[in-house]
């Protein structure tokens, strides 16, 4: 069935047709979902709004872009918006939290450096960050990416650019660190 | 030439361990279409069949009455305290009469039992402003606050005593996973301009959040830290003073 033709029955109220539109996007929005929050709950919650605010704004929809361009503008938004909401919230946590921090387990040092890419990951800025899992970690094309973030294609090429030059400078400390204390 | 080469190592050695990067687990399909079909059932009803009217309406009724009883009763502890003073100077210094009289206009019964911050605060009432009573609006927020409260309240008692079962079948995981999502609609909503309640949402928030991980892996740590934080915060306490009589006993 044809997108439009999928969007017209979901207007109409076709419940089949609302779950074939759901089915059809709901991997992807999940999955971007859960590699920006690392949360399983957060993730379900995102990708539920998502859903929720693109069927109630369905028939305002005009089909300029891709509707999977549409929904994940939608999804972008509201994780967007719920990660600020996390981060006031994790500040509070560890203000109230007084338990000192675990003792570091030993860990091989394949982990170790991959521990300390994802921790790099998480200090980018959100838009950074964002531009890096949709286009190397989920395989979004930078035209798509673009589109869904309503910015230049350069934009987004810039951004990835940063953000591995960021990275790249985190893992060289890291890589630095085993090789130092080798040579010690 | 060697710089190159190492950056394109850098590269691909950084795709290569970014992969996992948040490894989405199987994307829980079915569980996510039935809280968007349920939330869809909730906005296709009618307009005065809308849970957003229903509630405030049933919340209306409920403060129009409460008012009248209120004033009702404040009238009559006028009365006695009228008869209390004209009968003060024959029997010096009870003044029992004028305390009832006092505790039955302080409002809501559980208005001292504060959070720790609020506390510090200066005992701040709802709504943020010192020394103003809570809107009706206010009010009618927190009347329907009260029903998820009741839930959330049953849900720790439980985690206390360790019984985790749900009396229809659902675990212990799947009603804290519940009941974050709502405690977390309900900051997004009006009823968190309530600093009080705003408060206790928030607290309540990060022990559900560890409740979800502690129940995935049942870790000694976390379980410290949540019964840590339920007996400095006065988690259930609070919630019991927020919670109207009767209000808790929904079905989980």
């Amino acid at each position: 069935m044809a997108e439009r033709q999928l969007i017209e029955r979901v207007l109409a109220g076709d419940a089949a047709a609302e779950r074939k539109l759901y089915d059809a996007h709901v991997d992807r929005i999940y999955r971007l979902a859960y590699r920006m929050t690392g949360d399983e709950t957060m993730a379900a919650d995102c990708t539920q709004d998502t859903f929720i605010r693109a069927f109630d704004r369905l028939a305002g929809f005009e089909g300029r872009a891709a509707l999977s361009t549409w929904l994940h503008a939608i999804a972008v938004s509201v994780i967007l918006n719920r990660l600020r909401k996390v981060k006031r919230l994790r500040r509070r946590e560890a203000e109230l939290d007084n338990l000192p921090a675990a003792a570091a387990a030993v860990r091989p040092a394949d982990l170790e450096l991959k521990i300390r890419l994802h921790t790099a990951i998480d200090k980018l800025e959100e838009n950074l960050r964002l531009v890096f899992v949709m286009h190397d970690v989920e395989g979004y094309k930078h035209r798509e990416i673009a589109a869904i973030l309503n910015v230049p294609e350069g934009t987004s090429k810039n951004r990835l650019f940063r953000a591995h030059r960021l990275l790249r400078e985190e893992l060289g400390k890291s890589d630095a660190t085993p090789a130092q204390e080798n040579g010690s | 030439m060697n710089d190159q080469r190492s950056d394109e190592w850098r590269q691909e050695r950084l795709a290569e361990l970014a992969r996992d990067y948040n490894e989405p687990p199987a994307v829980p399909r079915d569980a996510m279409w039935e809280q968007i079909a349920a939330s869809r059932a909730v906005v296709a009803l009618p307009w005065w069949r809308s849970r957003r009217v229903l509630w405030p309406a049933a919340a209306a009724a409920v403060l129009v009455l409460g008012i009248g009883i209120g004033r009702l009763s404040v009238s009559v502890n006028d009365r006695d305290q009228l008869a209390t003073t004209d009968s003060a100077a024959d029997r010096k210094g009870d003044s029992a009469p004028a305390v009832v009289a006092d505790a039955g206009q302080s409002g809501f019964s559980g208005q001292d039992i504060l959070s720790p911050d609020t506390r510090e605060a200066g005992g701040r009432t709802a709504g943020g402003r010192p020394g103003h009573e809570p809107s009706a609006e206010t009010h009618l927020y927190r009347y329907a606050a009260a029903p998820f409260l009741g839930q959330a309240e049953i849900l720790l008692a439980q985690y206390r005593t360790g019984e985790t079962a749900g009396s229809n079948g659902e675990s212990f995981t799947t009603r804290a996973i519940r009941l974050l999502s709502q405690t977390r609609l309900l900051l997004d909503s009006p009823a968190a301009e309530d600093a009080q309640l705003q408060q206790l949402l928030s607290d309540l928030e990060l022990v559900l959040a560890r409740m979800v991980r502690y129940a995935g892996d049942a870790d000694q740590e976390e379980k410290e830290w949540i019964d840590r934080k339920l007996q400095q915060r006065f988690l259930l306490p609070r919630l019991r003073a927020q919670i109207p009589a009767g209000a808790g006993l929904t079905t989980m």
